[in-house]
């Protein structure tokens, strides 16, 4: 847009680019960016309300159109407003930017014709109804005024179209979906456009598995955000060793801490399936530094922070440990899985046993909390083999002997050096003083909340500086899976194998799978039912993935089909790969089976269609029944 | 002939045992009823066709009530070892199948004819057998399994709410088209061979009647289209209509098994019907109460309309109590009826009385665009100085739910309600019910039927939006987060970045 507005002469086509997505990607800072660039004069008197349109005039004699946000109802209250935008900037020749969320883009869809511009409108309803679903129908050729679009560019985040009004080529458009990939992860960067007319180079997208080598070497894309943020931050703090608001500051300000909490917050993305915004990832980081509060419980939080530390260095015993853990409760790794979540406060048993009541936070929800909550640690630390959590557990047991294993955690690994706080090595002090024998020994059941408390902080402390959100094990073979489908390669040959027992499991001897299709559900079926099924060539059935944006499809495909589709096609989340995991290292099936079960069942039922009508007259049929077992 | 009185001209309703019922009423419709054909039907089935009896069962419940079985001429359809439809059917099983001992293909043949019997529940007293083809669609009739001499003509209610909505052509013909251009995807071509010798020869004629070109269902003459209200958005028979043609015409057929598409046509028709007698009872209850207000027509029709599409709320976050859609069905059923019978009556009674003016037939504002504000003014009119219908409209707005209300409200609530028997789960249900509460929890395929009918074909995405307007139709007014939280439980949502209404969602094939 910027070449475009800075070209010579506004003599060729006008320039349209769409920036689409949901609110909170950075579509309008990207888009106050570019206008920042652009030599040209703004026509109409400026506001301090943020207004829905904003006009230019150019050096070159041509005009923008900036359509800052759509979400904004014109004064006239016009229903279609989009598409008026569309073609009043068709019909003047004038550059368009424009900010949309697809809500926007579904308003706008089938809506009445603008009255007056009949051809121009519906070339404005056919590029929305593009920008909505990225699919474009090649349907009316014999159209003089018409979009077309090029699809030699296989991304989901980016589309290239033309529009053309009476056999000219009037406006070039280039669609940028923001919310197609990870803000996580690091992207090959693009190499420079030359011409605007052309669809444009593209970076190639890619994901940085969590456990991977690569992932330690790189920073992603958010690292710097929050490094600089903690930095910025941190420096207005006083300086207290036991604050634990500093600590996180300080802590997430140092490189280790910072990669370890954008690959937690990966993993979130990873296991439920989402992207978060910027806007939510900056929500998460002000949630790491301070928890959910808001400007007006601000106060109350530093008065709280500072009554708690005032007790910590001067108060004795039971009394200072408490204070201590009220503190260490502040922490980025406390915080983050607790803090605003009213189920956790409420099975935290220690709050009213061992420590203080411990801030009270306002209930706080949101899906991207949600997603942080379902990612701790405590679900799965480490490794699905468990050995990980076996090896802290036995390191943590230390401190039963008198040993101080976070400490000595902090010496041994740089990340853990950076994030560990005097606070930290304080609680770990005094809870092994706690829970040493001696005369005044705590009852056995205060020493064990005692130690639970101190589990599971070390649990997550170590979690969140390693970058391993639960079942990390399978959030990085969800992302070697990804790169392997995005690199156009088969998956591996266990997780094919697995995928494949669970569509279709083999029969009792282990021959081949049968499936009823008389049935209100397609099942395997009890071979002592008085039931028909079709058998299934499992050795015939391919599986094949690819990837869709930030999401993994695969296709189901049996050779035999007449149709040039796959049989059928289900996208590979975190659920399904789980399940798959366990089915390959042979750890029956986990709960998330009960997530999956519906949708196998579709893809059961749609393999069993394609399968029937592939192969008609050659199908094998099972009849069976208590006594009677026969294929045919 | 007795004047039409009624809003929409629908018959009043009676609820089927059997669920398979819809689809083969829908069947019978296009069958002749003249001719030697018929005769020789009505000759073997006097009171009607069922798969099997159930024998046992209803000579329990007879000796249970003490009394006595009444024995029907009800004939049953599933053949019988020896009788020539069997031994066609196991020749033609033993020939595609290759079977070599006739004890095979004779228990093979037992296994599919098992296979095919419908679910029932415990108080049938006949099976129904799954309508997956033309032939086995005519294995029983309505008053074949209902026992009854004239029961609800549903297939005919079924075609009035189709054109209600706008349809073209007929809900029958349409379902006919569909199973007679499928390919075997659904259902193998052996089977749908041996399944069409399974009829005995009377029938013959029957399926000829399905497979002729043209073949429309008889007692559409006359069928009311009301302008206004096939003109408006956001109606049950308008959802009707879009979610029927969508299943029969745009290819699910070859996309699922054909027991699946069976389903979904079942749950779409029984739907339709409890929705769209809902949508019935709700206009009457509401235009009988603006007879006697005052506001301005045009916004009371807009307005009942508009509260059409929040007859029943679903928010699984809401406590039963609160939740309880029992209430709802029992207003709309017994005030529905009483307001439905009180037009009626005071279209008789203005007629008689020449002083006063004459109370307006709906029908004659058939033609009309706004006939139903046109209506309700002209009515407003002609009750203006009748001191007594203030009193009759009261009466009637807190009608229990008696007499003819009961079968409405049976159909309301036993076409939604899930009616799983023996442990199994009724998975095309809108309803459960616990105690005396009834809520809104969608059985799994309810809502994967009603999303993917959303979508332009199999594989096609809809949207949030689109799912949430199809409710809107029916009368359910679902909290977002419940329905993104249902559709991402049963693995249909797609693409949560852009949340709100764009949320894709994957159809079920």
């Amino acid at each position: 847009m910027m070449m475009a507005c800075s070209a010579d002469d506004a003599q060729g086509p006008a320039h349209m680019v769409f920036l689409v997505g949901g609110a909170g990607n950075g579509k309008s800072k990207l888009a106050a960016e570019v206008v920042a660039q652009i030599p040209g004069s703004r026509r109409g008197a400026s506001s301090n309300f943020a207004q829905r349109c904003y006009e230019f005039d150019l050096p070159n004699g041509g005009a923008l159109r900036v359509v800052n946000d759509a979400t904004i109802p014109p004064k006239d209250k016009h229903e279609a407003p989009l598409r008026r935008d569309l073609v009043d900037a068709l019909r003047n020749g004038e550059h368009l930017l424009a900010c949309i969320n697809r809500g926007v883009l579904i308003g706008e869809v089938g809506k009445a014709a603008t009255a007056g511009d009949a051809a121009l409108d519906h070339v404005a309803e056919s590029i929305t109804a593009w920008l909505l679903d990225g699919r474009f129908q090649e349907d009316e050729a014999d159209r003089v005024d018409r979009l077309t679009v090029e699809n030699d560019q296989d991304a989901a985040h980016y589309r290239f179209g033309k529009i053309t009004l009476g056999g000219r080529e009037a406006a070039i458009i280039h669609v940028v979906y923001m919310d197609r990939a990870s803000l996580l992860e690091e992207w090959e960067p693009a190499p420079s456009a030359e011409s605007t007319v052309k669809p444009l180079p593209l970076g190639k997208m890619r994901t940085l598995a969590l456990l991977g080598i690569d992932r330690k070497e790189h920073a992603s894309a958010f690292e710097n955000c929050i490094t600089e943020l903690a930095k910025t931050f941190g420096g207005g703090l006083d300086a207290d060793d036991l604050d634990p608001v500093r600590a996180n500051a300080m802590a997430l300000s140092r490189p280790g801490p910072a990669k370890g909490w954008c690959s937690v917050m990966r993993g979130a993305e990873i296991l439920t399936g989402t992207h978060f915004s910027y806007r939510e990832l900056w929500a998460l980081s002000a949630h790491s530094f301070v928890g959910p509060v808001a400007s007006d419980t601000f106060a109350a939080l530093s008065e709280h922070v500072r009554a708690k530390i005032v007790i910590a260095q001067q108060g004795r015993g039971e009394e200072r440990l408490s204070a201590l853990m009220t503190l260490g409760a502040l922490r980025t790794h406390m915080l983050l899985f607790d803090a605003g979540n009213a189920a956790a406060a409420a099975g935290d048993e220690t709050a009213t046993s061992v420590a203080n009541m411990p801030f009270p936070w306002p209930h706080t929800a949101s899906d991207a909390l949600r997603a942080v909550q379902f990612a701790d640690p405590l679900r799965q630390f480490g490794a699905t083999d468990g050995k990980d959590a076996s090896a802290l557990g036995r390191r943590l047991d230390g401190i039963s002997e008198g040993q101080l294993p976070g400490a000595q955690l902090a010496r041994e690994e740089p990340a853990i050096a950076e994030y560990w706080s005097p606070l930290d090595a304080t609680i770990e002090e005094e809870i092994g003083l706690a829970i040493a024998p001696r005369g005044d020994s705590l009852p056995l059941r205060v020493r064990s909340k005692l130690l639970a408390w101190y589990g599971r902080y070390m649990y997550r402390l170590v979690a969140l500086v390693r970058g391993w959100p639960a079942y990390v094990s399978v959030a990085h073979e969800w992302q070697n899976a990804w790169e392997d489908a995005n690199q156009g390669k088969r998956l591996s040959r266990e997780i094919e194998d697995a995928v494949l027992d669970i569509l279709a499991p083999q029969d009792d001897a282990g021959r081949s799978a049968y499936f009823t299709f008389l049935q209100p559900r397609v099942t395997p079926g009890a071979g002592s039912a008085p039931k028909v099924r079709l058998e299934l060539p499992r050795n015939k059935v391919e599986i094949s993935a690819r990837t869709v944006g930030d999401r993994i499809d695969i296709e189901i495909i049996l050779p035999s089909a007449n149709d040039q589709r796959p049989a059928a096609e289900a996208t590979l989340d975190f659920h399904f790969l789980r399940e798959t995991m366990a089915r390959r290292d042979g750890h029956g099936f986990t709960d998330s089976l009960l997530l999956i079960e519906p949708r196998i069942e579709r893809l059961r039922a749609a393999m069993v269609a394609a399968q029937l009508a592939a192969e008609d007259g050659r199908n094998r049929f099972y009849f069976t029944d208590r006594t009677f077992a026969e294929a045919r | 002939m007795s004047k039409d009185t009624s809003l929409l001209g629908l018959n009043r309703p009676e609820y089927p045992p059997s669920r398979e019922l819809f689809i083969s009423g829908l069947a019978w419709s296009l069958v002749s009823r003249d001719g030697d054909g018929a005769k020789k039907l009505e000759a073997i089935g006097k009171d009607g066709f069922a798969y099997r009896e159930l024998a046992s069962l209803s000579s329990a419940a007879g000796a249970k009530n003490g009394g006595t079985t009444t024995r029907r001429a009800v004939y049953r359809t599933r053949p019988n070892k020896g009788t020539p439809q069997y031994s066609a059917a196991m020749k033609a099983l033993a020939k595609h199948r290759n079977f070599r001992e006739e004890a095979s293909a004779e228990t093979a043949l037992n296994i599919l004819l098992e296979e095919i019997e419908a679910p029932y529940s415990a108080k049938s007293k006949r099976a129904a057998a799954t309508p997956l083809t033309l032939e086995t669609t005519l294995l029983q009739d309505l008053r074949g399994i209902t026992g009854k001499d004239n029961p609800a003509n549903l297939p005919l209610i079924l075609e009035k709410m189709y054109q209600l909505g706008g349809g073209t052509g007929s809900v029958a013909g349409h379902w006919v088209a569909a199973v007679k251009g499928a390919g075997p995807a659904g259902l193998p071509t052996w089977l749908t061979e041996v399944l069409a010798e399974t009829i005995p020869a009377e029938f013959r004629p029957a399926t000829a009647d399905l497979r002729s070109e043209n073949v429309k269902p008889a007692g559409l003459q006359g069928v009311r289209r009301p302008r206004w209200l096939v003109e408006a958005q956001g109606t049950p028979y308008q959802w009707f209509v879009e979610a029927w043609d969508n299943l029969c015409q745009n290819g699910w057929i070859d996309a699922m098994p054909r027991r699946r598409w069976t389903d979904w046509a079942a749950c779409v028709a029984r739907t339709a019907l409890a929705t769209g007698y809902m949508f019935e009872m709700h206009l009457y209850r509401r235009l009988c109460a603006a007879l006697v207000s005052r506001g301005d027509a045009e916004v009371v029709v807009a307005e009942i309309f508009d509260d059409a599409h929040r007859l029943f709320s679903w928010d699984d976050l809401l406590q039963r109590s609160a939740a309880d859609v029992g209430p709802t069905m029992n207003q709309l059923a017994g005030a529905g009826t009483a307001c439905m019978q009180l037009l009626a009556d005071l279209g008789t009674a203005t007629d008689k009385d020449e002083t006063l003016p004459s109370f307006p037939l709906p029908s004659t504002f058939d033609d009309r665009a706004d006939g139903l504000v046109a209506w309700l003014a002209a009515a407003r009119n002609a009750t203006a100085r009748n001191d007594t219908v203030k009193a009759k409209v009261a009466q009637a707005l807190a009608a229990p739910r008696t007499g003819g209300a009961n079968n409405t409200w049976e159909m309301i609530r036993y076409s939604l309600l899930n009616r799983g028997s023996d442990g199994t789960s009724d998975l095309y249900g809108l309803l459960r019910s616990a105690g005396r509460y009834a809520w809104v929890e969608p059985g799994q395929e309810w809502l994967v039927t009603v999303s993917s009918l959303r979508a332009g074909a199999p594989r096609d995405i809809s949207r949030l939006t689109d799912l949430q307007s199809a409710l809107k139709a029916l009368g359910i007014d679902a909290s977002q987060r419940t329905l993104v939280a249902r559709l991402e439980g049963y693995g249909l949502a797609r693409s949560s970045h852009d949340a709100d209404d764009a949320l894709e969602i994957m159809p079920g094939f």
